[in-house]
């Protein structure tokens, strides 16, 4: 294969969710400079190693998990948040019925959705520990089921389960909580 | 069966909003939500919230100049030297040698015979919805091509499977499930809107594919294919009829024959989308959008003659 037909193979199959990744990446860092860097990162990497993509799979979550494996690289060498560390997974036990958000009305809880500003949802998903934060960002916005999210973090599927199941809480109660302050700052109670 | 309580109610929940749930588990958890109105409130929470974020998180703008600054840090990186592991001898996979990659083909899902993989069930689709489509499709062949020199199926039904592979690579489509038993049961539960496909068992035609995909946050469908010759055709079904939606600017819709039909092109391919019987149907090709409302009426004509409690 000559290198343009590489280049115009990888450019239809890989490059064209290049607005995927970049929101994964916005969304994953919190930063859109790093986004930025870690997309060409995995772009690049994603080149090299194309002859191991396997034609017919997803080249999507192909993609997002050399995006995490870079990540994590990155984390280690800057000594952050690691990638994939996951406190409490398989201590806490599932449970749901202390949930105090569970009491509020329908349209209380619409309302303060209504009030959630595009900070609070910055902020709420960066207080996740990253393995949340990408089970969420991969399961809701980017839509993946569970076998390649799976995939993609390199865990049991019942993992992810778990991880999304007290990710959303978490950023639920974040973000309900910010919509509050809101509420409270404007001077109208949620009634 | 036991009984189930709001602990493990909670973490159902989550996968039912995800529609990662077999059939078995979707009752046991409506059984248990129709009781306890907690786990009800819990589950329209969960859902809103999950299409929350799907907004939320999705309102991220690309900056203009990154995929030209890719290209450009790739057009570098390929005039650089030969990169490691890119070179001839390295690649065990599916490609012979340093020779081109193959085009988008029909996935390993749909290997022939007993020698698929991943839960490859064969002749085991039972429903007549499968058998009508498939009948319709080989008549719009017929229609299309004219009983020209040419195997029609050379020019359309391969390229189907190209599309069809195409759209699920990019993400359109995703495979949620392979599972033959999965399948079935998703089927199972909806013989109602597609009771009024007529059988065709008797016509010789049988599935010998079919898989579930996830379609957005809730939306399941089920693409069919069924050999044909050495092609396999491509049909999807969506459930929720006209409501999927599209990406906005997704083609145009159309009238045919009284049906509304979205014409749309994906990557040179097209894809035809109408309802009928509450679904809505998919039929992929290499047509031009022209074409793909001639086979759309080929499609639906096919369908309306065939006798069945449809028409009968």
């Amino acid at each position: 294969m000559t290198g343009a037909d590489r280049s115009k193979e990888f450019e239809e199959v890989a490059l064209v969710h290049l607005d995927a990744l970049y929101r994964t990446a916005h969304r994953l860092t919190g930063r859109p400079e790093e986004a930025e860097d870690l997309v060409q990162e995995t772009f690049l990497k994603a080149f090299r190693s194309f002859h191991q993509f396997t034609p017919g799979t997803n080249c999507r979550a192909w993609l997002y998990k050399i995006l995490r494996n870079t990540l994590a690289t990155r984390h280690e060498k800057r000594g952050r948040d690691p990638v994939g560390g996951v406190p409490l997974d398989d201590v806490e036990p599932f449970l749901g019925a202390e949930d105090p958000d569970l009491g509020l009305a329908p349209e209380t809880y619409e309302a303060l959705l209504g009030r959630v500003l595009e900070d609070d949802v910055r902020d709420a998903l960066m207080a996740l520990p990253e393995a949340y934060r990408a089970a969420v960002i991969l399961a809701d916005l980017e839509s993946l089921p569970y076998r390649e999210i799976a995939e993609v973090m390199d865990v049991p599927i019942g993992t992810v389960m778990s991880r999304l199941f007290r990710g959303r809480r978490a950023l639920r109660g974040q973000l309900l909580a910010a919509a509050r302050r809101h509420g409270i700052a404007a001077g109208a109670g949620e009634g | 069966m036991a009984e189930m309580d709001c602990n493990e109610a909670a973490v159902l929940i989550t996968a039912l909003v995800d529609g990662e749930l077999d059939l078995d588990d979707v009752r046991r958890i409506q059984a248990h939500l129709d009781r306890c109105e907690d786990c009800a409130r819990r589950r329209g929470m969960e859902e809103r919230l999950k299409a929350f974020l799907h907004d939320r998180l999705g309102r991220v703008s690309t900056p203009s100049d990154l995929k030209a600054r890719v290209r450009r840090a790739l057009d570098e990186l390929e005039a650089g030297p030969v990169p490691p592991g890119a070179g001839p001898g390295r690649n065990p996979g599916p490609n012979p040698g340093p020779g081109p990659r193959p085009r988008p083909r029909p996935a390993p899902r749909r290997a022939r015979g007993s020698a698929g993989r991943a839960g490859g069930g064969r002749p085991w689709l039972p429903l007549a919805i499968l058998s009508g489509l498939l009948v319709a499709m080989v008549a719009l062949l017929v229609v299309m091509e004219g009983g020209g020199g040419r195997e029609p199926a050379d020019d359309l039904l391969d390229p189907l499977s190209q599309i069809h592979w195409a759209a699920t690579e990019a993400g359109i489509f995703q495979v949620r499930t392979q599972d033959a038993g999965e399948l079935t049961a998703w089927l199972a539960a909806r013989t109602g809107p597609y009771a009024k496909v007529p059988p065709l068992d008797a016509v010789g035609l049988t599935a010998t594919g079919g898989r579930v995909v996830h379609m957005g946050p809730r939306t399941l469908a089920m693409a069919l294919y069924r050999d044909y010759g050495s092609h396999t055709p491509d049909v999807t079904l969506l459930e929720g009829g006209a409501d999927f939606a599209w990406p906005p600017d997704a083609g145009t819709v159309v009238d045919v024959n009284g049906h509304t039909a979205r014409l749309l092109r994906y990557r040179g391919m097209g894809l035809s989308a109408f309802g009928r019987d509450g679904v809505t149907c998919v039929l992929i090709s290499f047509r031009d959008p022209a074409a793909m409302r001639e086979l759309t009426a080929a499609f639906l004509a096919a369908l309306e003659g065939m006798p069945g409690p449809g028409n009968g």
